[in-house]
């Protein structure tokens, strides 16, 4: 063996992996847990989150309901986990929809450059003048409050910056040598942008998603606020801490505690996104 | 040996760089001893990652706790041990004692700050001189350095310059305070071999004429050939040769000096004849084995090169870091 | 032999805004002979990448012809154009930066295959197998890793690998050895040189050691400011240098040799000019150590003076 490897192959044939930092558990138990409850929340026999039962209005924590009740005497902790649910299916694909767009538009712009570039920049900017959440409102306003709608018009919302992000980390890969490299060889462009460029704009998209996935559900959480989210009975947190604030001085944890669930979860999407993008580059880790 | 007088300017003893990387410790510089007269030019040759730079970087206070590295060892210049400066004091020998001039410049030059004003600075601040002054003594050097039209090229910016110009106001800037020791590292490595023959006559006319030592790092053999009146070999952080040049380079010891000599093209070799190349390649600091470093690349190994480390051994004036070193008779070492 | 590869009249501009434009390579005419190297040298910024670039139509060059095996490869678009692109390969200077970081070696190696059409996968990893062996990496040790694992020689062989496996004709090395380190320095040049007689190829060999590119190559042209200066074998090139730049060169060359005293370049002092605004006449005449009148008003042109010998200069040294 110390034959092979002094024929010389691979410089750093064993690098330790790098250590999982301790202060992750936190936000990705947190992460873990919403994302499960969110997902098995029918099979763990939560009362409906839209029963009401008006004698028990705005009851405090107890060991009947766990998270008290709401203004209309629904149970709050099944309101929370269902309203997961909501806040996580427009937080997750909204932003997919704004990379998926915004992207390939980002790619296009930062790989063919010249005029395609000046197109896709202006219609950046000009999505980028529009106050982003008057361009919601009227959206859900016109197309009506609906799941799909809501997440339809905050995807749209994220477009720009994701194609931002796309662009920039094209140009810097795309006048790398190994894109020339794999034009001497004759590849066409999709070729070279699907399987030269795309690998390498994975992780920093993949970073943006997490944040994205976080400012979305704080967006929810406005548009629901303003009266234009998700349509109630459905529950959404955004939709709860509206329907909390009428009651704050008597019942506040009505709207403190999905106020808080959606702060801890925006929090720690954002350590994570942190966290992931130091970790895919894979110069960095192999230092 | 010929120096001037026999205490030397600069006196490395044991040197060490310890650096702690997240695949653990690695020790960049290890034990590496010299002497510098004044006057006199070394050469440090050796190739990337060796050590060269983190060497002497240490020494002048560069590389040290302050950048997160371990350095061991003793550093007399003068006789006044350099390890024991604080910061402020440092600078202060750096500016007036020791001139530095790196591989490029433009990371060594302000730009934002006009040419003329930087190359004043260092006399302004530890000679005393008033701005006008030192703006005038500024474009006496500039003129020195070879820098046509000096007035008008004081009153630009860096990056209005060539590469090779601006490594001329580098060497300015690093001779203005008449320095002792002139170190310069990889100085024309970025430049043209036109422009870098040009600047190496600049440094080793400055040199000469102002007494000044010098060490010359450079990875280029026929530079440091040319250039310096010692040469010291270094190999994964090791010194593992030194002596005065033309014995380096008519009987190299050290079975890498030899090998790196012979893997180079001759001139007056035929097209196409082929190199005698070092197989493998420089080993990874981080993972030390016991034995001699170059051992896995080397023709005379034995058990015992595995085994130990072998040692720098001076034998008549020139040291070698070799159980079996070339040209004399054999297992002449130790 | 017969020409492989010949360049005419080829111009590469670069524009940098307010009308203007770097002069990158001006009117260069040349050509490669099958089953030659032919060295490219000058100094930086000289233009000698744009010109290799150029040649391989990345991008194509604002003027002139770029004859490969009888066909004029800028006259050539889209899918005509890449099913020739095979033929002419390029090796990078920086052999880290020349593969992808997130694709297997393995992968590198066969996307040439995959992308020219080589659809069987058992016949493709046969390929990739035979071409890691053929320039000494260790198929089963570097299969699945990524360029970062390795060190820059290693990246070298890979990136060399790359551009063997389609079998070219012609090979543009760019600096092939200059990021590397000293002592692997002579294994990539011998490995040149073992593929180059092994698959018959010609090369386009660019470096700027000299020594380097005497011991590769057949001939050797010189480019200064981008214009060609002199091209000659590189026997009569190194012994007898006609142009005064490359006469500058070799005076410039570090010998290793303390014996050898320093050669007298007899520059003018100075440095080379922009190539935004390229001295009139002979470009070189700024620092020409000959230079007349006549060298400011009249370009001169590239002629020969000797058979296989060309020099643009109006006061050449030899001949
Ligand atoms: N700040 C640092 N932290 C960790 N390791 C370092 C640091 N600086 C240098 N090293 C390591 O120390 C070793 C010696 O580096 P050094 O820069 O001295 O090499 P060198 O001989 O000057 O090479 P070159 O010819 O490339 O300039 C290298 O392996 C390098 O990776
Ligand atoms: N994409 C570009 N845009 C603008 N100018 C460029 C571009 N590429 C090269 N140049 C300029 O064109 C001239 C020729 O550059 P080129 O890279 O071809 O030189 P070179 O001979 O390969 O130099 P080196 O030896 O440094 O690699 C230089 O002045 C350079 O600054
Ligand atoms: S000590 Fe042994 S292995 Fe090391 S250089 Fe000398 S002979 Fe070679
Ligand atoms: S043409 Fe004139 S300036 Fe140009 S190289 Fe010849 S002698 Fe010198
Ligand atoms: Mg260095
Ligand atoms: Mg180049």
């Amino acid at each position: 063996m110390s034959a092979s490897a002094a024929k010389g192959a691979v410089v750093a044939a064993t690098q330790p992996r790098r250590r999982w930092h301790w202060a992750l558990a936190l936000p990705l138990g947190w992460l873990m847990l919403v994302v499960v409850l969110a997902i098995t929340a029918d099979w763990i026999g939560l009362p409906d989150p839209s029963a009401q039962e008006l004698i028990l209005r705005r009851k405090p924590p107890s060991a009947e309901f766990l998270l008290g009740t709401d203004n209309l005497g629904r149970d709050m902790l099944s309101r929370v986990i269902y309203g997961a649910r909501t806040s996580l299916i427009v937080g997750i694909c909204a932003p997919i929809l704004g990379l998926l767009v915004g992207g390939a538009i980002g790619m296009s712009a930062g790989y063919f450059r010249g005029k395609v570039d000046m197109l896709a920049v202006g219609f950046i900017d000009i999505l980028l003048a529009f106050p982003s959440l008057v361009l919601a409102l009227t959206f859900t306003a016109y197309l009506g409050q609906s799941l799909f709608n809501v997440t339809l018009a905050l995807g749209i919302l994220s477009i720009p910056a994701a194609a931002r992000v796309a662009r920039a980390n094209t140009l810097a890969w795309a006048n790398r040598d190994f894109v020339l490299a794999a034009r001497t060889i004759g590849a066409s462009d999709w070729r070279i942008l699907t399987r030269e460029i795309l690998p390498n704009l994975l992780p920093p998209m993949f970073a943006f998603w997490l944040v994205a996935i976080s400012v979305i559900i704080v967006a929810e959480g406005a548009l629901s606020f303003l009266g234009l989210g998700i349509p109630a009975p459905q529950p959404s947190w955004g939709g709860m801490i509206a329907d909390g604030r009428e009651a704050l001085d008597v019942a506040p944890h009505t709207a403190l505690i999905p106020a808080a669930v959606m702060f801890a979860t925006v929090l720690s999407l954002n350590f994570v996104g942190d966290m992931v993008r130091n970790m895919v580059d894979p110069r960095r880790s192999a230092l | 040996m010929n120096g001037p007088s026999n205490t030397p300017l600069l006196s490395v003893r044991n040197a060490q760089v310890n650096f702690s990387t997240a695949r653990g410790p690695l020790r960049a510089v290890d034990g590496v001893s010299f002497d510098l007269h004044a006057g006199r030019t070394l050469g440090i040759v050796g190739e990337s990652g060796s050590g060269k730079s983190v060497l002497v970087r240490s020494l002048i206070g560069l590389v040290g706790e302050s950048s997160g590295a371990g350095v061991a060892g003793q550093v007399l210049f003068e006789g006044r041990d350099l390890r024991g400066l604080s910061p402020r004091e440092f600078r202060s020998v750096l500016g007036t004692e020791i001139g530095i001039v790196f591989q490029d410049p433009m990371t060594s030059l302000n730009p934002v700050m006009k040419i003329g004003r930087q190359i004043g600075e260092g006399l302004r601040l530890n000679r005393g001189l008033d701005s006008k002054a030192a703006a005038r003594r500024a474009v006496e050097l500039l003129n020195e350095v070879g820098i046509p039209e000096p007035e008008r090229r004081a009153q630009q910016y860096p990056h209005e310059m060539s590469g090779g110009m601006r490594q001329r106001v580098a060497i300015a800037i690093a001779i203005a305070c008449a320095p002792k020791l002139l170190i310069a590292d990889e100085p024309t490595t970025a430049l043209d071999v036109t422009v870098q023959r040009q600047i190496l006559d600049l440094l080793q006319g400055e040199q000469r004429q102002r007494g000044m030592a010098m060490i010359l790092i450079t990875h280029d053999l026929g530079v440091a050939a040319g250039r310096s009146d010692d040469i010291m070999v270094m190999y994964a952080g090791r010194a593992v040769e030194t002596a005065a040049t033309r014995e380096i380079f008519r009987s190299p010891r050290m079975p890498y000096t030899e090998a790196l000599l012979r893997s180079l093209p001759r001139l007056s070799d035929a097209t196409h004849t082929r190199l005698s190349a070092i197989p493998g390649r420089p080993p990874d600091l981080a993972r030390r084995s016991g034995g001699c470093a170059f051992g896995p690349r080397c023709l005379y190994r034995t058990e015992r090169c595995d085994a130990e480390q072998p040692p720098l051994t001076m034998v008549g004036g020139r040291g070698y870091a070799c159980f079996h070193p070339r040209g004399t008779e054999p297992g002449g070492a130790a | 032999m017969s020409d492989l590869l010949a360049i005419r009249n080829l111009v590469v501009e670069y524009p940098v805004g307010g009308g203007r434009h770097v002069h990158a390579v001006s009117d260069v005419t040349l050509s490669v002979k099958q089953g030659e190297t032919l060295g490219l040298v000058g100094e930086s910024g000289s233009g000698k990448s744009s010109l290799a670039r150029a040649l391989l139509q990345l991008p194509p060059p604002k003027a002139g012809a770029v004859v490969f095996d009888g066909q004029d490869l800028t006259q050539m678009r889209g899918q005509a154009l890449r099913a020739m692109r095979p033929r002419l390969q390029m090796i990078f200077q920086d052999p880290i930066a020349s593969l992808n970081p997130r694709r297997k070696v393995a992968e590198i190696i066969a996307e040439p295959l995959i992308v020219s059409g080589v659809s069987d996968a058992a016949e493709r990893t046969r390929r990739v197998r035979a071409v890691m062996e053929a320039v000494g990496l260790d198929p089963d040790l570097v299969w699945n890793r990524r360029p970062h694992e390795f060190s820059g020689g290693q990246c070298q062989r890979i990136a060399i690998a790359r551009a063997l496996v389609l079998e070219p004709s012609l090979i543009v090395c760019d600096e092939p050895v200059s990021a590397l380190d000293v002592s692997i320095r002579a294994q990539i040049v011998n490995l040149l040189e073992d593929m180059k007689a092994r698959f018959g190829l010609t090369l386009l060999f660019i470096a700027h050691d000299l020594a380097v590119v005497k011991s590769v190559s057949d001939r050797v042209a010189v480019m200064y400011l981008g214009r060609l200066c002199e091209v000659a074998d590189s026997d009569s090139l190194f012994a007898t240098p006609a142009h005064p730049y490359t006469a500058a060169l070799m005076a410039a060359i570090p010998v290793p040799d303390p014996d050898v005293p320093l050669g007298d370049t007899k520059l003018k002092p100075g440095d080379p000019p922009s190539p935004l605004d390229p001295p009139s006449g002979c470009r070189f005449r700024t620092r020409c150590p000959h230079a007349q009148p006549r060298c400011t008003d009249e370009v001169p042109p590239l002629r020969q003076i000797a058979p296989g010998r060309e020099v643009a200069c109006h006061f050449p040294l030899v001949g």
